[in-house]
């Protein structure tokens, strides 16, 4: 398409862009965010080509403006910044919707791909011993349960949400046009020595169903904020805290009596897991809040 | 002046148990305990929460740090006055701003030029004039500068809920025995403000809550009998004298959200995106004053592209740095508290000492063989000649930097700063050990998270001076999917 708008315009935008992530900044919902009252004859040109909208509650940016990249050196720099930002923001909205529909259709398969990507997320840190144990040289460690990763995942999404295997989940995901990520049905040789190394079992049965569905849901948003290459702290915010509402809404919980629960759980975890030391009294086979922990 | 949305209570401030501070337990991982917050780190909390985080996982407490500041214009300020009004009241300076300029250039002649007479013009000239009558009546020892003060149990009201007690420590500018006085000193402000510089009364409230807060019996002996809940809290700027109400109940709201915001992100930065929707300021009502500023609101470069895999993969640094710092340094810090002397001269981290003369820049220890031979394992393993002196107890002393200078026999040398210190014979008496502790390199886990966090923001604008970068292009391939080769060289 094109355009040309003049220097004075070029002004405006940058004013409106600014509108409109300092409301969001301020917490206002994107779609009351942004407006502003102005000259009308000023915006007439940009309303036309689709940069602005107007409506009774006066002008603001359009959404449109972010497929303009062509436009943003026009901008100052700080005018630059907020295009990015905004660009970052539409982003985010259009997450948030993605989020919506996963509650509704695909819960269980967005949490089992959010566990997956908190693993993933992990180095999985062990005493040397634990791996010793299990035959397992301490420097192959990350290699064989980065292997096992995905089998860890699915174990867990089979015992709370009957999942059967990465196959269903991500077919189930695509057909709903649902992001998906790379992960197979491998079986790794080495997974029940893993299992083994991190009591895998153990931790199953201590998981509690509703932190394990805030985990995979705040993991998958994670995921999405990702692919989607956010950047802005405001992006990043806006998916997160939506993440975290259709999580108090489904569990009908606050965000703080969840992460209780999820620090409880972990320490349950650890409690259930501790090996006996020569040394000292009992110690941790894996630091658990570096393993199952919000992003 | 306050800003910030108020965020609810914790629950209850974790302090490392007994087998934790008696070092009987594995470290590792999160620490279970809270961390042990200085007063910067309250002030930039109460600020902002993006600015807490910046210095809990980013290593950069600089927030309310000012451009002139951030140049050693404070320091200067401050240290003059530190160096003045003993001298003054020494008689060895008269009450003649002439003689103080004099002085002030012999005093800050490593300093910059530039530096040294902007110093002088803009703020100590001010002040002098400012305080000359002051100065003439000044009594000698009466006036005594950066006294260090640390609580495990500050004390903090809760509204319809008793208190609330916080672990808390920082550094007083001056305390004023025979005004009763405390006293914080800025450079910051203008002459025609009618109120302190932004968070600066909160400041000194804070240190007046922890040394009103110290057990008596934590008192160091030169001190016993003060009562410092009565003496009056004043901010000083070059311009004028504020005085700060000590019954403040948003000062007390402010603190509890303050260490609420400290305890979330000490848990590992997982309440970042929190941190960045309650950001104090916005683009359209920014604070310009904040020593962030360019943080939040300078664009990030275009390139590298990666950059946002660049911070999911970077954000697993901070937190573990984080951890580090807290089992490094505030269990050090709950630990001087809350072990009794025994059990922290067995751990290896102090050895008590006479101190036998302080002249100049050198201090004079007498140690016996068991108490020095932690300084002289350090001494043998070359790791560092950094030592820090402790004139007093750990709740209220005073803290030298020392590094070792000689030792015969028992006697020990070490130099430190210039400083006045409580004397004999007069009111107060000089205590008869002194501690000498010794300091981990703890700034180092700082160091590296504000490293990492400059790397995450840095880049190039434009491409073609990112794709001849090879940081850049390196990066890319890391983070991204471009595949990188080897160059041909011209001889292959």
């Amino acid at each position: 398409m094109t355009y040309s708008i003049s220097s004075d315009e070029v002004k405006i935008l940058r004013d409106l862009l600014l509108r409109v992530v300092d409301d969001v900044q301020k917490s206002i919902l994107l779609n009351d965010a942004g407006w502003v009252n102005v000259d009308p004859s000023l915006v007439r040109n940009l309303c036309e080509i689709g940069l602005c909208n107007s409506d009774e509650r006066g002008v603001r940016v359009s959404p449109a403006i972010v497929s303009h990249s062509d436009l943003q050196p026009r901008l100052d720099e700080e005018g630059q910044y907020l295009f990015s930002i905004f660009q970052d923001i539409m982003s985010a909205s259009e997450l948030k919707q993605i989020l919506d529909k996963i509650v509704d259709q695909s819960g269980p398969y967005a949490f089992s791909v959010g566990l997956e990507r908190m693993l993933q997320n992990s180095e999985f840190p062990i005493a040397p011993e634990r791996a010793l144990q299990y035959c397992i040289a301490p420097d192959e460690w990350q290699t064989q349960v980065a292997a096992a990763i995905p089998e860890l995942a699915i174990t867990v999404a089979k015992r709370f949400w009957n999942v059967k295997s990465w196959d269903v989940v991500l077919s189930r995901l695509k057909t709903l046009n649902l992001p998906t990520p790379d992960i197979k049905d491998l079986e790794s040789e080495q997974f029940e020595k893993v299992k083994g190394v991190l009591e895998w079992n153990t931790v199953i049965e201590n998981m509690g169903e509703e932190p394990a569905k805030a985990l995979g849901l705040v993991w998958y948003a994670d995921y999405l904020v990702g692919i989607r290459g956010i950047q802005a702290p405001e992006g990043i915010a806006l998916v997160q805290k939506r993440a975290w509402s259709i999580i108090e809404n489904t569990l009908d919980k606050t965000s703080a009596e969840i992460k209780k629960e999820i620090d409880d759980m972990i320490e349950k975890i650890d409690a259930a897991t501790r090996e006996k030391d020569q040394e000292y009294s009992t110690r941790p086979i894996a630091s658990w809040v570096d393993i199952l922990r919000l992003p | 002046m306050i800003i910030m949305s108020i965020r609810v209570p914790v629950d209850r401030w974790n302090r490392p148990r007994a087998d934790i501070l008696s070092e009987r337990n594995y470290k590792s991982g999160q620490p279970p305990f809270d961390p042990f917050p200085t007063v910067t780190s309250v002030l930039n909390a109460a600020l902002c929460p993006v600015a807490i985080l910046h210095d809990m996982l980013h290593g950069n407490d600089s927030a309310l740090i000012s451009r002139e500041e951030s140049f050693g214009g404070g320091n200067l300020f401050q240290n003059f006055i530190a160096f003045l009004k003993p001298a003054m009241a020494d008689g060895r300076i008269p009450a003649d701003t002439q003689y103080m300029r004099f002085e002030f250039d012999q005093f800050a002649r490593s300093a910059p030029d530039a530096a040294r007479e902007k110093c002088w013009r803009f703020y100590l000239d001010r002040w002098c004039n400012r305080k000359l009558e002051e100065l003439s009546r000044i009594n000698p020892n009466s006036n005594f500068f950066e006294v260090s003060v640390s609580n495990s149990y500050t004390k903090f009201g809760l509204r319809d809920a008793g208190i609330r007690t916080y672990p808390l420590r920082g550094r007083i500018d001056e305390i004023d025995f025979a005004n009763h006085k405390l006293i914080e000193r800025t450079i910051k402000g203008m002459p025609a403000d009618d109120h302190p510089p932004r968070l600066k009364d909160y400041q000194t409230w804070l240190l007046w809550k922890i040394l009103s807060s110290v057990p008596r019996s934590e008192f160091p002996a030169f001190w016993r009998d003060v009562d410092f809940a009565g003496f009056t809290l004043t901010v000083e700027t070059p311009y004028r004298d504020f005085e700060v109400e000590k019954e403040n109940a948003s000062f007390e709201e402010l603190t509890h959200s303050a260490y609420s915001w400290i305890s979330d992100l000490a848990k590992g930065g997982r309440s970042e995106w929190e941190a960045y929707a309650g950001r104090s300021c916005t683009f359209g009502n920014k604070m310009t004053d904040c020593g962030l500023f360019g943080t939040c609101y300078r664009r990030r470069p275009l390139f590298p592209t990666t950059r946002s895999e660049i911070h999911r993969e970077f954000r697993n640094i901070y937190r573990p740095l984080c951890w580090q710092l807290m089992w490094d340094h505030h269990l050090l810090e709950y630990q001087k508290l809350e072990l009794e002397a025994d059990e922290l001269e067995t751990l290896g981290y102090v050895s008590r000492g006479k101190i036998v003369s302080f002249h100049g820049r050198e201090i004079e220890l007498e140690l016996d063989s068991k108490q020095a031979q932690p300084i002289l394992d350090q001494q043998i393993s070359g790791e560092s000649n950094s030592y820090v002196i402790v004139v007093g107890t750990f709740h209220i002393g005073f803290e030298l930097e020392a590094s070792f200078l000689r030792s015969t026999n028992d006697r020990y040398v070490m130099e430190t700063p210039q400083r006045r210190l409580p004397q004999t014979g007069v009111a107060l008496i000089i205590p008869s050990d002194s501690s000498v502790l010794r300091q981990k390199p703890w700034f180092l886990s700082r160091n590296v998270q504000r490293d990492v966090f400059a790397l995450e923001s840095w880049g190039f604008q434009l491409p073609d001076r990112a794709a001849t970068h090879s940081v850049i292009q390196f990066m890319e391939s890391l983070f991204g999917v471009k595949v990188l080769r080897r160059e041909r060289s011209a001889r292959d």
